[in-house]
């Protein structure tokens, strides 16, 4: 069954706005701190990166044959693939599109799903039953399938690989949400608005979902490394992402028959997914902390 | 003589309980069964009873924050079920509510300002400078500054809570204000100045209070009148003075002979109820005859009283009273309390 109701955390809301204390509770736990840096790190290296690689035009369909296979060393400090492209050049500028499309695939996730529980919440009832058993069929559908259906339908890509996760993603939002607004919906606040004449849309937009905010970022944070990987997994198949721009799974799955020879073409590419995965989840953690502690587990 | 600002008349307010497989209907819980209230304008309206009684229902009812099952509300001469959803909400500018916790009923996420301000966006009130200008009144009037206003509610004390929860509920200049147990929740030294708070906004904006609290020490400080509800229904109301001196309902007697008292003696004149408050004593004969203390008779289980006029200004809901019986209660140390 899909009812599940989210514990009360408005109790921990009163200490989101005091900054100091934040600052404080995430020196107290250092693996926030860790994954932080990483993320710092990768998000840099994302937007910067691109601009300082040895070889950009290996990422855009430049092949090097008198080069491929090469160990890594001081010109390709990563090695090259099969047609001689930098795997350093090509893991940098992957990391760009990767996080492009996990962040693109949360926005539409959260666009979709708060809306959708917070009413499902606040309205009860029929409109509820309705919102969360289409949620529940949603939740049925692989996200590798789904991919995999589109990519035959409308054709591989990255487009169709980044709606085909959003699809499968925002009822994870939906239901966080909704389980917010329910412990919410008792808090006499919202009760206090209604009664100076609140419309319901003003007591969603202004009163409700400013309310459930920290846990849906906090949730989207956790994400990111998820989608990543998701996605990731779309490029493995060829469903995601198509060459020649790079990306890890692409990568991944170039280099899988050549393990042996050359083991630099998937595992860089594979440790720079780890690292960003990693990151993520230990700043989701670290946060999850901080503003809610009761959803540790 | 002049009209009540509030008259309730024969309110009902029934929460269907669901149970079985399809969910049906099976029961109801008869929250608030039949309530006749009015308060004149000025007056101070206290109602009594435990948790259960259904005190708390009657405000949020009265508002129309849930729609009564049953019955009137009369505000200003005007039936609020007659209105449409415009006039009820103009309605509600000139009616608001107070609430028990005052960190709950504030919206952690805005400011002090915000709070205040937003009764007044919502009914389009003045202009960005007029409203500010409202907005240090109010926040003076409840005996905060205006260095208050950009803090958000946690950075306050329980009392300070509560006096920002009064300045939003008069932010729209309202006659009546329904205060849900507003001292309940905060600390005796604080509750004392919460009350000659709102004494004083009485005098200085003519409000009317319906002051609801399980409390009968501070409604007696407080209230012009009390009714004293018993499962959704007021089994005796009467000017304070008198309902402290003469309480006639043994409900209400056993309810005075229990309250504390700052004494380490045992208190010999108290009178212990047996039982629970229980919906399953709605039904036949009085609701409150299963626990009753008092000797009953045969009509006590099988007809349901009436809140009559024992004397001017008086009503009880009581067999015995009505038909002049002496009730005959007990007490802790054997004493027998007849009610003359």
């Amino acid at each position: 069954m899909s009812i599940e109701i989210a514990p009360a955390q408005t109790a921990t809301v009163q200490q989101e706005h005091n900054l100091g204390r934040i600052v404080y509770r995430f020196r107290q736990t250092p693996l926030s701190l860790v994954g932080l840096a990483m993320v710092v790190f990768i998000v840099l290296v994302g937007i910067f990166g691109p601009f300082f690689v040895p070889f950009p035009e290996d990422t855009t369909g430049n092949t090097r044959m008198e080069a491929r296979l090469s160990e890594p060393d001081d010109t390709y400090f990563w090695g090259t693939d099969e047609v001689g492209r930098d795997v350093f050049s090509r893991t940098v500028v992957a990391t760009r599109t990767s996080l492009l499309i996990a962040v693109i695939v949360l926005v539409i996730a959260i666009a979709i799903g708060v809306p959708l529980g917070a009413i499902s919440g606040f309205m009860g009832g029929y409109v509820d039953e309705a919102i969360m058993r289409i949620t529940d069929i949603f939740l049925t559908v692989p996200a590798l399938v789904l991919a995999m259906a589109m990519a035959t339908a409308l054709g591989s890509g990255m487009v169709n690989a980044m709606i085909a996760i959003s699809l499968v993603w925002w009822p994870g939002f939906a239901r966080l949400t909704r389980g917010q607004v329910l412990a919410l919906r008792e808090q006499d606040f919202i009760e206090s608005a209604r009664a100076v004449g609140a419309s319901s849309p003003r007591i969603i937009f202004r009163h409700v979902l400013p309310n459930v905010l920290s846990p849906v970022l906090i949730k989207a944070s956790t994400d990111m490394g998820f989608a990543i990987l998701v996605a990731a997994g779309l490029g493995f198949i060829g469903v995601g992402v198509q060459p020649p721009r790079p990306e890890w799974g692409v990568m991944i799955s170039e280099g899988r028959n050549m393990l042996r020879e050359a083991w630099w073409i998937s595992v860089f590419p594979g440790a720079a997914m780890f690292i960003t995965v990693l990151g993520f989840n230990l700043l989701g953690d670290g946060l999850r902390d901080i503003f809610d502690p009761r959803m540790r587990q | 003589m002049t009209d009540p600002l509030l008259e309730v008349r024969g309110l009902k307010k029934y929460f269907p309980v669901r149970g079985g497989p399809l969910r049906r209907v099976v029961a109801y819980n008869k929250a608030v069964d039949g309530i006749d209230l009015s308060i004149m304008p000025g007056e101070i309206v206290g109602l009594a009873g435990e948790s259960g009684s259904g005190k708390t229902t009657v405000g949020r009812t009265i508002l129309l924050l849930t729609k009564p099952t049953e019955g009137k509300v009369i505000f200003e001469g005007r039936d609020l079920a007659s209105l449409n959803a415009r006039e009820l909400n103009r309605t509600r500018e000139r009616m608001q509510i107070v609430f028990q916790n005052p960190f709950s009923a504030l919206n952690p996420r805005m400011t002090v300002r915000t709070l205040i301000e937003e009764p007044l966006l919502i009914h389009k009130m003045g202009n960005a400078k007029e409203r500010d200008q409202r907005v240090r009144e109010l926040i003076a009037l409840v005996g905060l500054n205006d260095e208050h206003l950009n803090r958000y509610p946690h950075e306050f004390s329980g009392g300070q809570q509560q006096r920002i929860g009064i300045a939003r509920a008069l932010a729209l200049n309202p006659k009546l204000l329904i205060l849900d147990e507003p001292t309940s929740a905060l600390d005796v030294s604080v509750q004392a100045t919460i009350l000659n708070l709102l004494l004083d906004l009485r005098e200085k904006l003519d409000l009317s209070y319906l002051f609801i609290s399980h409390d009968l020490g501070v409604l007696r400080y407080i209230c012009d009148r009390i009714g004293v509800m018993y499962l959704g229904r007021i089994v005796e109301m009467a000017s304070t003075q008198e309902l402290f001196e003469k309480p006639q309902h043994p409900y209400t007697i056993s309810l005075l002979s229990a309250a504390p008292r700052p004494t380490l003696q045992q208190n010999r004149h108290e009178i212990i109820l047996q039982g629970e408050i229980s919906q399953s004593a709605i039904g036949q004969g009085c609701r409150f005859s299963p626990r009753c203390p008092a000797t009953q008779i045969d009509t006590c289980k099988t007809d349901e009283p009436s809140l009559d006029e024992w004397r001017e200004g008086h009503r009880v809901a009581c067999h015995l009273t009505h038909q002049n019986l002496p009730l005959n209660i007990v007490t802790v140390s054997g004493e027998i309390y007849t009610g003359e």
